[in-house]
């Protein structure tokens, strides 16, 4: 299949990624795994272990609770539960967090054991190991992959995600690289328990190696349902919905999910989860990691447990080249910087960078918007956001939201291209955070609306009833002032009433 | 522990700046500056100073009096490349103070009065070259014939330049002679036909005598424009065939009163005007349906006032037009948002 272009995007993103990458290099066991109770979408993670308990590699250490959104979490490595408390790590906000303290024996959970054929299941006991195994969506949404699997009946192709497009980032490249059966072989779990026609798995075409190591497996497995796409080296072709709207030409409606049109969208990590999760019998407790850039003495890729600290990887490393001035979790563009490197890798740490102030660097001081365009044709969500960031200096809500706010990936290509140096893309996450509290605003001020003319017809309704019963007392009085009430007056008396006609008065 | 720097990403951004973008302008144009200094002499260059050294000297006065700080503004290259795109446009042996008006205007009326850099709705240059062409009509006319010789013996020599600049020389005959737009103009509204106008001194086998070589030079800058992702190729593709179309129209109707679409292209400053007036980011559309739209606006409102107009070219007032018309077009030309229906 050719690799026909899209219009969108950049191109020349420094630091493409390297060929043929070597196998992971395994990260020992830390002293203490800090393991977030904060690893999904929704509400964080309810503790099932308490202080000072043992607890095994691959136990079950804390779960959804009530939510439907939530994920298991377990403990990568044999120890001691030493604390259950609020951490806060790399200068993010404090989130309640498992301390484990670990015994060096690496024991495993007797519970992890091999499921032989999982395609003899039925599709819903599937879907109860991997959300059992608490894999979730490892391209960063964090979505519980269990969940996302479970969609309303009709989908025909489920995408398995190989598309990364940052600069630096290349564990995927390396597990397609060295692991695609077992890609492969979690892709075809998934697959059968969505029960979709067709499986696409996407790599860009500078991942020569990976989409041989796709060739070689796909032929392992002859099933003309799966197929490899290759997708051009633009960033950023791994975006979900560009990525989709690539492979079948059809784009997600602006209000709802790759579901809608039939597709389900899977990072290769997470499909190389689903099949740990089967073949090994291990939950989520690893995933590869890339640690790079130009103050680490080399690149590699970690197999790395979650809840390792930052500052253990960086041996796996080579340890600093120099203090680095920054340091990023994820991509240059869309990465999240850490103030310090005491923060244990979860299960969305794809990439770790640091770097020195040369080759990870902000935006040189921002200038005046020079209206050149430049940063129109590069969007993939097709936003103008030179008038975006003119609606956002004039607070105008209402015109954010017509002109697609909330459709921002904030992939950071408009800063990227911006010769003004203006920080579009954190300038539109406020936007969209006033477009939300706008929207609150609006449910609220709609409640309270709903409220008051609510309370205004209870008022009348009883206003009403009083009056109606008012009126049905005067009527009584009105009827037993006159000749019924006389009547029965003087029945108990015991005389007859004086006729009406008569007129002895 | 080590601490690290928290600001806000991305990390990483491609090389483009607006000082970088307004040097590589200025690079580009220098081809045609040279054409032009190599067919009408040392007038050209020292317009290019007075203009380039005003437009500076405003900018830095304009920035002072709107207490604004001078570091990035200043130096970022644009008072310059205005100064120089004034230049370009001026005669040779135009007195000092016109391109020091037009740099007034271009600056501190066109510019700074709509808010600085990034705010104006009128292309700078522009704006100051069409007050020297509404104000001063006699001068703007003083282009002597061009010299392809290289020899330069009829160009007019620096001492004579500066006399005539300075006012101490009157301008006498063979200072100027008709341009070719001239020539075209007045020939045709004496009932002249194309052929025979274009036997006149001021053409030769190319088209426009000399100017073809200022305006094929001013393609070259442009496309290297192109290629260097300066600009895009929208507004340049718009002025092309918005001016093309309607001559090619006009030209196969009656090619004995309709210039060519090549002589429109390489008459007067069109080509300079496509790559290097058109294409100002500021004061032109953003939208990539809106840029197609504003350059085409400008070829054919240009095709226009040089058919029906009382001025010879129409460049700069079609620019200036379009320049009005941004706002609106960029309103209705809005971009396809992924996932909401079209």
């Amino acid at each position: 299949m050719s690799t026909a272009d899209v219009s969108w995007g950049i191109r020349a993103v420094p630091r493409k990624q390297l060929a043929a990458l070597p196998p992971a290099v395994v990260a020992p066991v830390p002293d203490k795994l800090l393991i977030p109770l904060q690893q999904n979408v929704g509400p964080a993670s309810v503790p099932v272990v308490v202080v000072g308990e043992q607890v095994s590699k691959g136990q079950l250490i804390a779960t959804p609770g009530n939510s439907l959104l939530g994920s298991n979490l377990h403990a990568s490595s044999s120890g001691a539960v030493t604390a259950i408390e609020a951490r806060s790590f790399g200068g993010q906000r404090p989130v309640n967090t498992i301390e484990i303290t670990t015994d060096g024996l690496d024991t495993l959970h007797p519970d992890c054991r091999p499921v032989d054929d999982p395609f003899s299941l039925p599709p819903a006991d599937v879907l109860l190991h991997i959300a059992q195994a608490g894999v979730v969506g490892l391209g960063g949404a964090l979505f519980p992959a269990a969940i996302k699997l479970n969609p309303a009946p009709g989908i025909d192709t489920l995408v398995i995600n190989g598309a990364e497009c940052e600069p630096y980032i290349n564990c995927d490249n390396q597990l397609l690289q060295h692991a695609a059966n077992s890609v492969i072989h979690g892709a075809r779990i998934m697959q059968y328990a969505l029960n979709a026609a067709t499986v696409i798995i996407a790599c860009k075409a500078e991942m020569q190696d990976a989409a041989e190591a796709i060739r070689g497996a796909l032929d392992d497995v002859a099933d003309p349902r799966l197929r490899l796409t290759i997708v051009p080296d633009v960033y950023p072709a791994g975006g979900e919905r560009q990525l989709i709207e690539y492979l079948t030409g059809k784009q997600v409606p602006h209000d709802g999910l790759p579901a809608d049109i039939g597709v389900i969208c899977q990072n290769v990590g997470t499909a190389y989860a689903v099949h740990q999760a089967f073949a090994d019998g291990l939950p989520l407790i690893s995933r590869v990691v890339t640690l790079s850039g130009d103050s680490l003495k080399q690149s590699v890729n970690a197999l790395v447990r979650i809840g390792t600290p930052v500052s253990n990887l960086i041996e796996v490393a080579g340890g600093y080249l120099q203090t680095p001035a920054r340091m990023i979790v994820g991509g240059p563009l869309m990465g999240i910087p850490l103030s310090d490197d005491n923060v244990p890798v979860t299960k969305a740490c794809n990439c770790i960078i640091a770097g020195d102030a040369g080759s990870l660097a902000p935006a040189g001081p921002e200038l005046p918007c020079i209206r050149c365009g430049d940063c129109i044709p590069v969007c993939p969500a097709g936003l103008m956001p030179n008038l975006l960031l003119d609606l956002q200096k004039r607070a105008d809500i209402g015109g954010l939201e017509k002109h697609g706010i909330l459709d921002c990936i904030e992939c950071g290509c408009c800063d990227y291209v911006c010769p003004s140096a203006i920080p579009l893309t954190h300038n539109f996450k406020a936007a969209k955070q006033s477009v939300w509290e706008q929207h609150l605003l609006t449910l609220r001020s709609k409640r309270a609306a709903q409220r008051f003319a609510e309370h205004e017809v209870r008022i009348t309704q009883r206003q009403e009833e009083e009056l109606t019963q008012l009126q049905a007392q005067t009527s009584d009085l009105n009827a037993s002032s006159s000749k019924d009430a006389l009547q029965a007056l003087l029945q108990r008396v015991g005389k007859q009433a004086p006729d009406d006609s008569g007129g002895d008065s | 522990m080590a601490l690290f720097a928290t600001d806000p990403g991305p990390y990483v951004h491609s090389s483009h700046n607006v000082a970088g973008m307004m040097r590589t302008v200025m690079l580009a144009l220098a081809p045609a500056i040279a054409a032009l200094f190599w067919l009408f002499g040392i007038g050209i260059l020292l317009n290019c100073l007075i203009a380039c050294l005003s437009c500076w000297l405003f900018e830095y006065a304009m920035l002072k009096l709107r207490d604004k700080p001078l570091r990035p503004t200043l130096y970022d290259g644009s008072a310059l490349l205005t100064g120089l795109l004034i230049g370009v446009c001026l005669p040779p042996a135009v007195p000092f103070w016109l391109p020091f008006i037009a740099a007034l205007f271009a600056v501190v009326f066109a510019k700074h009065l709509y808010g600085g850099l990034g705010h104006n709705l009128f292309n700078p240059a522009m704006a100051g070259y069409a007050v020297l062409l509404v104000s001063f009509p006699s001068y703007m006319g003083y282009w002597p014939p061009p010299d392809l010789s290289g020899l330069n013996d009829s160009l007019l020599s620096l001492g004579d330049t500066l006399a005539l600049q300075t006012g101490r020389l009157t301008p006498f005959d063979a200072v100027s002679s008709a341009t070719p737009l001239d020539t075209l103009k007045t020939g045709l509204n004496n009932m002249q036909m194309l052929p025979e106008i274009q036997t006149g001194a001021a053409f030769d086998g190319f088209g426009p005598r000399g100017w073809v070589w200022v305006n094929l030079l001013a393609l070259a800058g442009g496309i290297w424009l192109l290629l260097r992702g300066v600009i895009s190729w929208r507004i340049p593709v718009g002025v092309v065939a918005g001016l093309g179309i309607p001559a090619l129209l006009a030209w196969l109707g009656d090619a004995g009163v309709n210039p060519s679409p090549w002589l429109h292209w390489v008459s007067g400053g069109t080509l300079l005007g496509v790559f290097f007036f058109a294409t100002d980011p500021v004061s032109s559309a953003a939208t990539p349906r809106g840029q197609l739209i504003y350059g085409a606006g400008i070829g054919i409102l240009t095709w226009v006032i040089r058919t029906w107009g009382a001025y010879p070219d129409g460049f700069a007032f079609a620019v200036l037009l379009m320049n009005l018309a941004v706002p609106l077009i960029d309103r209705y030309t809005p971009t396809k948002i992924y996932g909401h229906p079209p």
